[in-house]
């Protein structure tokens, strides 16, 4: 809240002031008429009662005029709002896309853990999260509602860590059994892939793609395919991986994707990975999605240009009982 | 050097033909009542003159009725109290000045006095102080008394009446003739036991200067009281029709009670507004003096 024109308030105030200070009434002059024993006259008690009915208009008239005014110098001086937009946050879309194959079950409750804590340093991105096995289930859509994307983070890493008893529990909705294999990696990121929605807008979009990349079964698209399709739909993939002395051919794998998408490949593990990767994700994003951010004034007059009416009108309705 | 009494002289003579002034003389000489046996000498009748100081036998002889005359009727010592307060320097209820008033009301008495013969004396001031001036029976010293009320002109001294009759009743001994020149202030217990005392020695008369009427100036003549000169009254309060009516009502009640105080304790008493009236209210009080309840 501001006042923009403070300046040119400041100056009507003191005009106003010099105005007041030159206009005034002078005083009585010896030349009006002199009485005596006004006693009489002023110990009336009707007499009394009718000055303090006047003290009153006059403290009142006097109330409402510099109400009237100070409202009117108040809208003049131009109340206003100021928000700073930044538009990339709000044009920025992050798919959560998590692995929950047997061999990332481990993983998972961690992963999730990981995930709220990102969470907490998002600002104005849109989030989403898809859940894949042997078949992708959009847990939610993206959405900037934090606090539902908190609960069911929270819900889910629940049902990860009690296997299924409390909470949510994914693993059974991803491996139908009319659906044979499990850990289908690629089609799981083209179905994160394909989860974004607004597809005419130019916004940017990533995926953040937690994997061990371990593939058991025979998917429709294969790993490169998948990445293919991402880098058409300029989707770019940071991925997650656990760490794994056995797994580092699957890891070179996902790094491969990861840089053909323009994303990066993290390992899981240390403390600071979160900060890491949401620093990473940040500075990439604002490097590839360069904006500038503007500020939008929300003029709010309403509030004491209305009372510069009213008060407008109470000045005449009192000038007029006065006059009366 | 006469300027004052001769405007009064004036207007005695202008405003009333020549029978009234002479009326007004016998008015002044039947004032002093109680006779000394001490024959003086035989006038002509002048209207106003008691009817029992004719001498009957002397008329039958004459071709004008003659009255008697007595020694005790011919020194007698007029005292004029006036209030010269600041309360003076202010309008009447008519809207004329009340101190040109008072001055005219006290010359026209004084020069019914210096032409029977009689001493006048002039004791004069406000609440803090009272002047009392010699007694003489000159046309120039009734002026320079006269002068005197005018000077007062401007002064800031506060009015009460009571001061100046107290000063009389504690510095004059002999008896006089006492012409109070008052305004509105309100007579309370105090000064009808100073007034009951002075009564017991002296003839006592009351002029009461009317003043202004609060409730009915008009919003232009910008009031103020002249006890607190940098503050103006509000005539728009004061025309308000409720308090018009109060002010109307507390003001009948005083006057009611002056008028009322007054005749208990056997004074004459006249209200004056405007020069005009001056004449016809003097010769009212002169009258009610000599007819006076007593």
């Amino acid at each position: 809240m501001v006042l923009m024109f403070w300046w040119l308030a400041l100056i009507l105030l003191v005009l106003a002031v010099v105005a007041v200070y030159c206009l005034r009434r002078p005083k009585a002059t010896a030349s009006s008429l002199a009485v005596a024993h006004s006693g009489r006259m002023t110990n009336l008690p009707s007499f009394r009662r009718a000055m303090r009915t006047r003290l009153t208009m006059t403290v009142a008239s006097l109330g409402v005029i510099a109400l009237t005014g100070v409202s009117a110098l108040a809208g003049i001086a131009r109340p206003a709002w100021i928000e700073t937009v930044n538009p990339e946050k709000k044009m920025r879309d992050v798919m959560l896309c998590l692995d929950v194959s047997g061999s990332m079950l481990g993983y998972d409750a961690d992963l999730l853990e990981a995930y709220q804590e990102l969470v907490d340093r998002f600002d104005g991105e849109r989030i989403g999260m898809t859940v894949f096995n042997a078949t992708a289930v959009s847990a939610f859509p993206l959405t900037d509602d934090y606090d539902m994307v908190e609960n069911f983070l929270a819900e889910a890493e629940d049902g990860f860590r009690t296997w299924g008893s409390e909470g949510t529990d994914y693993s059974w909705s991803t491996s139908p059994p009319n659906i044979g294999g499990s850990s289908l990696i690629g089609d799981g990121l083209v179905s994160c892939v394909d989860n974004f929605d607004r597809k005419d807008e130019d916004r940017s979009r990533s995926v953040i793609f937690a994997t061990d990349n371990m593939l058991a079964g025979d998917p429709l698209f294969e790993l490169n395919e998948a990445a293919d399709i991402a880098v058409e739909a300029k989707v770019r993939v940071y991925s997650l991986s656990p760490p794994s002395i056995l797994t580092t051919t699957q890891t070179k794998e996902l790094r491969s994707v990861s840089d053909r998408t323009g994303g990066k490949q993290f390992d899981m593990g240390s403390a600071s990975t979160i900060d890491r990767i949401v620093e990473e994700i940040q500075s990439q994003e604002a490097e590839n999605t360069p904006g500038r951010s503007y500020t939008v004034v929300h003029d709010m007059p309403a509030i004491p240009l209305g009372l510069a009416v009213f008060g407008l009108a109470g000045v005449f309705v009192l000038a007029w009982r006065t006059r009366s | 050097m006469t300027v004052l009494l001769n405007r009064i002289k004036a207007r005695m003579t202008i405003h009333a033909h020549r029978r009234t002034r002479r009326l007004l003389d016998g008015d002044y000489s039947s004032v002093f009542h109680g006779h000394s046996l001490d024959f003086d000498d035989l006038r002509d009748y002048i209207p106003g003159d008691e009817i029992r100081d004719i001498d009957w036998k002397a008329t039958a002889r004459h071709t004008e009725p003659l009255v008697k005359r007595y020694v005790a009727h011919r020194r007698h010592i007029l005292g004029l109290v006036v209030d010269t307060s600041r309360n003076f320097d202010a309008v009447t209820s008519a809207g004329t000045d009340k101190r040109h008033l008072a001055i005219l009301m006290a010359g026209m008495v004084g020069y019914l006095a210096v032409r029977h013969g009689d001493d006048v004396m002039l004791i004069h001031g406000g609440a803090d102080r009272t002047t009392a001036s010699p007694k003489k029976g000159s046309e120039a010293h009734l002026e320079h008394l006269l002068q005197q009320i005018l000077a007062e002109s401007g002064t800031d001294s506060p009015g009460a009446i009571s001061t100046q009759l107290q000063w009389i009743t504690s510095h004059i001994s002999h008896r006089m003739l006492l012409v109070v020149i008052s305004d509105q202030a309100p007579l309370g217990p105090e000064e009808e036991a100073t007034i009951r005392r002075l009564r017991a020695q002296h003839e006592v008369l009351w002029i009461t200067v009317t003043d202004a009427d609060l409730a009915g100036l008009p919003a232009a003549s910008a009031p103020f009281d002249v006890a607190r000169p940098d503050h103006g009254l509000p005539t728009s309060v004061m025309r308000k029709p409720q308090v018009r009516q109060e002010f109307a009502l507390a003001e009948a009640a005083r006057r009611q009670q002056r008028s009322d105080l007054l005749a208990k304790l056997g004074i004459a008493h006249t209200e004056i507004d405007h020069p005009k009236s001056a004449l016809g209210r003097l010769h009212t009080l002169l009258l009610r003096h000599r007819r006076g309840p007593r």
